[in-house]
């Protein structure tokens, strides 16, 4: 079945669509308040401060689920446990591929190492790229890689 | 700029805007994802999640055509995918911020949403596939995928709590998952 002959939407999330709509107003109008805009500001002057106080900035305060853009730094979540991968030295695994060249990097800790878990879902994501087919399209292939930075 | 895109970054200024997106995307979104957890709950779950998630980061799209922003919401929709296939549940943190939970469907509805799946050939491929997991795994996923019981039935049936029925349901539906990868060259073939 194609988009173009979707069914039309459940009428159960048509009228949840209200609500929906009402909590996202009220998420906007809590998000413009001044001190909550002062405090957005945090997470992100510690991610300059120090990469190892920044995985923990990211683990509570910014959700990891964001798919990034070339140019911007990356981080890897670790799938197996939602966490931020990390260097042996506590720091974030980070990654800034750049914008004018299609070949995707591999990020490095400041030793040189790669950490097991980006090498192995780093592979699998090739390998489901390479599998791709009826059920699921490339681009829904399990990616874990999130910008590093945050507001909200 | 295309019209969904521009939407998307008006919303920014007038919330109100999200509703053409959510008005145009979560449809597709609830198909492709029950064609890949066979689940329309878990379909539902996830899809609202997605655009709960969407609309919290939409200050951070950075696109101008309807194709980015679609690419954009499906970048989403697939690591709360990976997400609940590692941890057996559905996360619900960006419904959480916004303060409410999952649309629920009528049984009529699970049915319409089940049969956006309903092809002879995948129903072939996911009986294969479940022939190869425990039995525990084949039963539940019989009842929930295949016979479309409600959860607090099969609950009821299994002699089990609500929620671990959703635990072995959702772990299953990891194992299918897994057998069907070596069924690709066979998918693709029909796709």
């Amino acid at each position: 079945m194609n988009e173009s002959t979707t069914p039309p939407l459940p009428a159960s999330v048509d009228a949840w669509r209200g609500d929906f709509m009402s909590a996202a107003r009220s998420h906007d109008a809590r998000t413009r308040s001044p001190l909550r805009r002062l405090l957005a500001v945090l997470p992100v002057v510690v991610l300059l401060g120090s990469a190892g106080v920044a995985a923990a900035a990211i683990d509570e305060s910014a959700s990891p689920d964001l798919p990034p853009y070339a140019g911007e730094a990356h981080g890897y979540i670790d799938l197996n446990t939602g966490e931020p991968i990390l260097c042996p030295d506590g720091n974030l695994l980070v990654y800034t591929p750049p914008s004018d060249d299609p070949i995707y990097g591999t990020p490095r800790c400041s030793d040189g190492s790669v950490p097991a878990a980006y090498t192995e879902q780093r592979q699998e994501l090739l390998d489901f790229a390479d599998d791709a087919g009826f059920l699921q399209s490339a681009e829904t292939g399990p990616r874990f890689d999130f910008e590093v930075d945050g507001d909200e | 700029m295309d019209s969904l895109a521009r939407a998307l970054h008006d919303s920014t200024d007038d919330p109100g805007s999200f509703e053409v997106i959510f008005l145009s995307q979560f449809n597709p979104l609830l198909s492709r994802l029950v064609r890949q957890v066979w689940d329309s709950e878990i379909a539902v779950d996830i899809a609202a999640e997605t655009l709960a998630e969407t609309f919290i980061r939409r200050r951070r799209f950075r696109g101008c055509t309807d194709r980015e922003l679609v690419g954009w919401i499906n970048g989403i929709a697939s690591r709360k995918l990976a997400l609940f296939y590692r941890k057996h549940q559905v996360e619900k943190r960006a419904l959480s911020k916004l303060g409410i939970e999952p649309p629920t469907l009528t049984e009529e509805e699970h049915h319409e949403v089940l049969h956006r799946i309903d092809e002879p050939v995948m129903r072939e491929i996911v009986r294969d596939g479940l022939a190869a997991l425990s039995e525990t795994q084949q039963e539940a996923l019989q009842l929930r995928i295949v016979d479309e019981m409600p959860y607090e039935e099969l609950a009821a049936r299994l002699e089990i709590t609500e929620e671990a029925a959703r635990a072995r349901v959702a772990r299953g539906l990891a194992g299918l998952r897994r057998q069907l990868r070596n069924h690709q060259p066979l998918l693709r073939e029909f796709g």
